[in-house]
């Protein structure tokens, strides 16, 4: 422990964000000398300066100001602006419309609300009215929006002639693929696509396959939960896993399930989880983690254990053994499994599992364990057996049960049609906005397959590597310039409606089917798929739902609400088939690695790789952007003389991958995480090469699911590779700032048994702080920010939304390692604890506005100013870029444009004139030299402003939502007027968990934290 | 530097910007985005129904 300095007493733990700053490392120490990196600000030599005379020198300047006077006439022409000749009705100049909608960029297909300014899309949040996302969703939905204006998006039909991509035309292209369909006798014609949501798109598949009889639908993800599903069949005879109420269960626990992070409903698992964390209620549900590696779920667990994922089956079976010896009455034979072998062959905390065995007991019907979807089927079993006979049935959601239009193929039907492909038995393949040469498992050798194909057909929004193999590439409408609708649950649809024609010379999928399905290329018109998708609902929806509004009434209400209230039930749920334990064997252990691939948190399984928002947003663990990695204990680490950007072979079975480690804290020994996502051969200008291509380790048949190896080596090769981090850069953690959160307070945390003892026990030295500079009386409206640690995820919603709101660049990788990313937000991570058995905290950090902002003092010409109602303002136009303010600001907030990045990112990428689209009219968009900040979203202040003014009432606290706030899927950030009491900002704002961050600075700022409580059973953190 | 060199470098200067102004036969290429370059046009879909942003069951 540190000693005491200067009167601080230092009992709290020692926190640190890295493992350099945890060991001192002299490197690191030396970097942080200074507050920018190397090269970043290069110190004066005079004997580098010019030899040039000051005579010289004013002549050379003379003349150049002349050049600069007489070229300067034309300055930045923007374009013209031309108003309206003939306004559409529902556009009000300088207002916003929103238009409800259904995000298609994943399964979970969850309700939208489509912000538009001027007739485009500028910004999707969740809709409040769909029944699962209420009104939130995630950074992939946030960050979609760059997809509708992405410059690499196809523009017209393409062609492969002698191996070259040629522009071709839609009447051409249509001609010869009916003539191909129509020739493809008893040829099979594949359609290869990824799971289906919408029964209309089913219909038209229905009719494609009537139409052309040999046709046949696959439809795969790389990630699903075939086996979670499989397991459930199998325990209760039919139906799919149900969803979770999450909110209701006392006592979770997660067996390598990342059930907040992964994109599986994580939405509604986060909202519904968060509603257990309740610090104005008193609520705290009792999380408990076992996994692999550190997740999302496990940063937020109360207790959690460590342990290699292919031991999952070892651990439940003890767990059930456990609970059987204090007389749970589990029947199965779990043979010699138990606890304390486990804890002994493993160091897992042997209170910690009695605690656990005690709280399962004591909350039957109250409790819940889930496994993780890449878990082989027999530990799915042995869980669904467990809830069963604890009485948590009661837990899951059997009011609203998952429906599936079309069920995934099973992977022994996608082998059967390579085989066929290799055969020669197919004639035409058609992609569907899929990419199964870079998803599939590698020995299926989908890609040589393909070659023999007839005809092989993608239909896509941007190149990928099955477009590579196609002969011809068909570009396809983006999702906001679609019609659709989705049915993803029992009880009601969800309708898609385009918000913008196509920008370019797109045509929507179903649009296509159809034209083919005519075989005739000139029935095509723009809105095929609008009236079949009417027509549908009029004759096979509408009748059932006993509507009182005629159909033309009915399709446009359904269309403003976006979600349609059906009366469809899910099936009951019999009793637990007691027979599906018999085929429980133990897993095959080796003494090897193991190894785990699941999808990365930010681009999923690479269909997002182009989104740089999405590529540039920080790990929400290890905090590292634009690359993936493998993840491995430190004492792994160690023992393979492994230290992070070493290089290493991966190889399981035949297949081998060498990519870059990263220690993680808090992995279990002998595992590797890998994130795959990455490593893509065709990806856009953003997503190509960036990472590691970790499909090339999935294998159909040698894994003990296609998620999950064991009997992995793994080799140290020579060779680095540099993983940056947006976490380090501004550490502090020599002398005076030794230990600088636990001292001063950064990370405040405590237990749920010491606040249910003591509400104060935060503040128990608090003393008033003095001032020789007046404090000013704000009277009327003064914003706020409250940030709830116990409900931040770190998942990083709220720094996509805040990128979409304020047109912040893509910086890059290069730029991102100088310390250079420009978040408005950023989440920092702090360890405490060992670097095996880490304890997280979460940290959302944004400008503090504080009401003695040292910034404001030391801006030489006035930039940044405070404003009446409590908001440190920016002015960007005044801003010479001296950077003092950022020198000054404790907090580390402001953002630099070192250059203008539009510019300096791929070679001006995101100044593509489309590009331009994308941008927030309401917020300026900065260029280089201007320092930026978090603005509480002052744009949406002055919105609500101007309503509460038309309106002729006063601006409440309530009638701003940042878009952080809006985004977060907890509502872990609420915003408000601090002068209102009335509002529920100000219970966050006068919560007895609330503290400001560095208060002895007396600055004053305007953020609240709350602190984190943990759920454990004793007062210890 | 003497006045005729001066005279020079300047008028130099003046016949280069000139030069740069005019820009005969587009040699330095354009940075305009002005919209009739722009080659996507935006068009308002007619058939969308738009809403409040509020839900109906939160104001």
């Amino acid at each position: 422990m540190a000693e005491d300095l200067n009167g601080l007493k230092n009992t709290d733990p020692n926190y640190w964000q890295s493992f350099e700053e945890l060991y001192n490392d002299p490197e690191f120490l030396h970097s942080h000398q200074d507050e920018f990196k190397e090269g970043v600000s290069d110190r004066l030599d005079t004997s580098e300066m010019s030899s040039i005379s000051r005579r010289k020198f004013l002549a050379l300047l003379g003349a150049s100001a002349a050049l600069a006077g007489t070229a300067c006439s034309d300055y930045r022409d923007k374009g013209e602006i031309i108003p309206y000749n003939k306004k559409p009705e529902e556009i009000t100049l300088g207002k916003a419309n929103y238009y409800a909608s259904t995000c298609t960029s994943c399964p979970n297909a969850c309700g939208i609300l489509i912000k538009t300014r001027e007739g485009r899309p500028i910004k999707i949040d969740g809709n409040p009215d769909h029944p699962v996302s209420k009104g939130k969703i995630c950074a992939q939905g946030q960050a979609s929006i760059m997809s509708l204006y992405d410059p690499d998006r196809l523009k017209n039909p393409k062609k492969n002639l002698d191996r070259r991509f040629v522009d071709y035309n839609w009447k051409d292209a249509t001609d010869e693929i009916i003539f191909d369909l129509m020739n493809a006798g008893n040829k099979e014609i594949a359609i290869i696509a990824h799971k289906l949501v919408s029964p209309t798109t089913k219909k038209v598949l229905d009719d494609f396959a009537s139409k052309y009889s040999s046709a046949k639908i696959y439809s795969y993800e790389q990630f699903d939960n075939a086996v979670r599903n499989s397991a459930w069949k199998k325990c209760y005879g039919l139906g799919e896993f149900p969803a979770i109420k999450w909110n209701e269960a006392k006592v979770i626990l997660s067996l390598d399930g990342d059930f907040l992070g992964e994109s599986n409903n994580k939405i509604e698992n986060a909202r519904l989880f968060s509603d257990g964390r309740d610090v104005v209620n008193k609520k705290f549900n009792r999380l408990y983690v076992v996994e692999g590696n550190m997740t999302i779920t496990g940063m937020a667990a109360d207790y959690r254990m460590r342990l290699r994922p292919d031991l999952q089956l070892d651990f439940i079976l003890s767990l059930i053994n456990a609970l059987n010896t204090k007389g749970a009455g589990i029947p199965i034979n779990v043979g010699g499994y138990t606890l304390e072998n486990l804890s002994k062959q493993f160091s897992l905390s042997i209170e910690t599992l009695n605690t656990l065995v005690k709280d399962l007991l004591k909350n039957k019907g109250k409790s819940i364990v889930y496994a993780g979807d890449h878990l082989p089927e027999d530990v799915h079993i042995a869980v669904n057996l467990l809830n069963d006979i604890l009485g948590n049935k009661i837990i899951y959601n059997f009011d609203s049960a998952p429906v599936s239009v079309l069920p995934l193929s099973e992977s022994v039907e996608i082998k059967k049609l390579v085989t066929r492909m290799n055969a020669g038995e197919v004639a035409v393949a058609i992609h569907l906005n899929s990419n199964p040469v870079y998803h599939l498992p590698s020995d299926l050798e989908y890609a040589d397959a393909l070659s023999k194909v007839d005809t092989v057909i993608s239909l896509v929004e941007l190149e990928n590597e099955t477009s590579d193999f196609s002969n011809f590439v068909l570009p396809i409408n983006n999702q906001f310039e679609s019609w659709g609708d989705a049915k993803t649950r029992t009880g009601f649809y969800s309708l898609q409606q385009p918000v913008i024609a196509p920008l370019y010379d797109t045509r929507q999928t179903e649009a296509i089917l159809l034209n083919w399905i005519s075989g005739d290329s000139s029935v095509y018109d723009e809105s095929i798929y609008h009236k079949y998708l009417m027509s549908n609902w009029e004759q096979n929806f509408y009748p059932a739902l006993n509507s009182k509004l005629n159909f033309k009434q009915f399709w446009f209400n359904s269309l403003h609400d976006g979600v349609v209230y059906s009366k469809d039930k899910p099936e009951s749920v019999g009793a637990f088939n007691i027979a599906s334990t018999s085929g429980i064997k133990p897993t095959e252990v080796s003494n090897n690695f193991s190894l785990h691939i699941k999808e990365s948190y930010a681009v999923r399984d690479g269909r997002f790789a182009n989104n740089g928002w999405l590529q540039e947003l920080p790990h929400p663990v290890s905090k590292v952007v634009w690359d993936n990695y493998a993840a491995i204990s430190p004492k792994t680490a160690n023992e393979l003389n492994l230290k992070s950007d070493d290089l290493v072979e991966i190889s399981a079975g035949k297949d081998s991958l060498q990519i870059p480690v990263f220690i993680q804290p808090g992995a279990s020994d002998n595992s590797i995480t890998i994130e795959t996502g990455y490593g893509r051969k065709n990806g856009g200008t953003v997503g190509t090469g960036v990472g590691f291509n970790a499909n090339t380790l999935i294998n159909s048949s040698s894994g003990l699911t296609p998620w999950l190896y064991s009997n992995v080596k793994v080799e140290k090769v020579s060779g680095k590779y540099k993983l940056v981090t947006a976490q380090t850069v501004y550490a502090f953690n020599e002398g005076l700032t030794k230990d600088l959160p636990a001292k001063r307070g950064i990370i405040k945390e405590g237990t749920v048994n010491e606040y249910l003892k003591n509400s104060d026990f935060l503040h128990n030295e608090k003393h008033e702080l003095e001032s020789v500079n007046p404090f000013y009386d704000y009277t009327g409206v003064k914003w706020g920010m409250s940030v709830d640690m116990n409900r931040c995820l770190g998942c990083g919603e709220c720094v996509v939304a805040c990128n979409v709101e304020n047109n912040i660049p893509v910086v890059g990788k290069d730029q991102v390692e100088m310390g250079r990313e420009l978040h408005w937000i950023r989440i920092d991570r702090y360890y405490s604890g060992t670097p095996e058995e880490p304890n997280v905290n979460n940290q959302v950090m944004v400008c503090q506005h504080c009401d003695h902002a040292p910034c404001e003092n030391v801006c030489p010409v006035v930039a940044t100013t405070h404003s009446p109602d409590g908001l440190n303002q920016m002015v960007y136009n005044r801003c010479v870029g001296t950077r003092y303010c950022s020198n000054n600001c404790p907090y580390k907030v402001r953002r630099f444009n070192y250059f203008n990045f539009r510019d300096h990112f791929k070679g001006g990428y995101q100044e593509s004139p489309v590009f331009a689209l994308l941008m927030n009219p309401e917020v300026t968009v900065r260029s280089r030299g201007v320092m930026e900040k978090c603005t509480f979203c002052i744009q949406r202040i002055s919105d609500a402003r101007a309503d509460a003014t038309k309106d002729n009432r006063e601006l409440k606290g309530s009638d701003v939502r940042t878009a952080c706030q809006e985004a977060c899927s907890t509502n872990a950030i609420q915003f408000g007027d601090i002068n209102n009491k009335e509002e529920e900002f100000h219970t966050y704002r006068n919560h007895e968990l609330g503290y400001f961050l560095l208060e002895e600075l007396n600055i004053r700022p305007n953020v609240t934290y709350i602190a984190k409580l943990k759920n454990t059973d004793s007062e210890k953190v | 530097m003497n006045r005729k060199k001066f005279v020079a470098l300047f008028s130099t200067s003046i016949l280069g910007a000139a030069l740069l102004k005019a820009n005969p036969l587009n040699l330095f290429g354009s940075k305009k985005t002005s919209t009739s370059e722009n080659p996507v046009i935006v068009n308002i879909n007619p058939n969308a129904v738009n809403r409040e942003k509020s839900g109906k069951n939160n104001g």
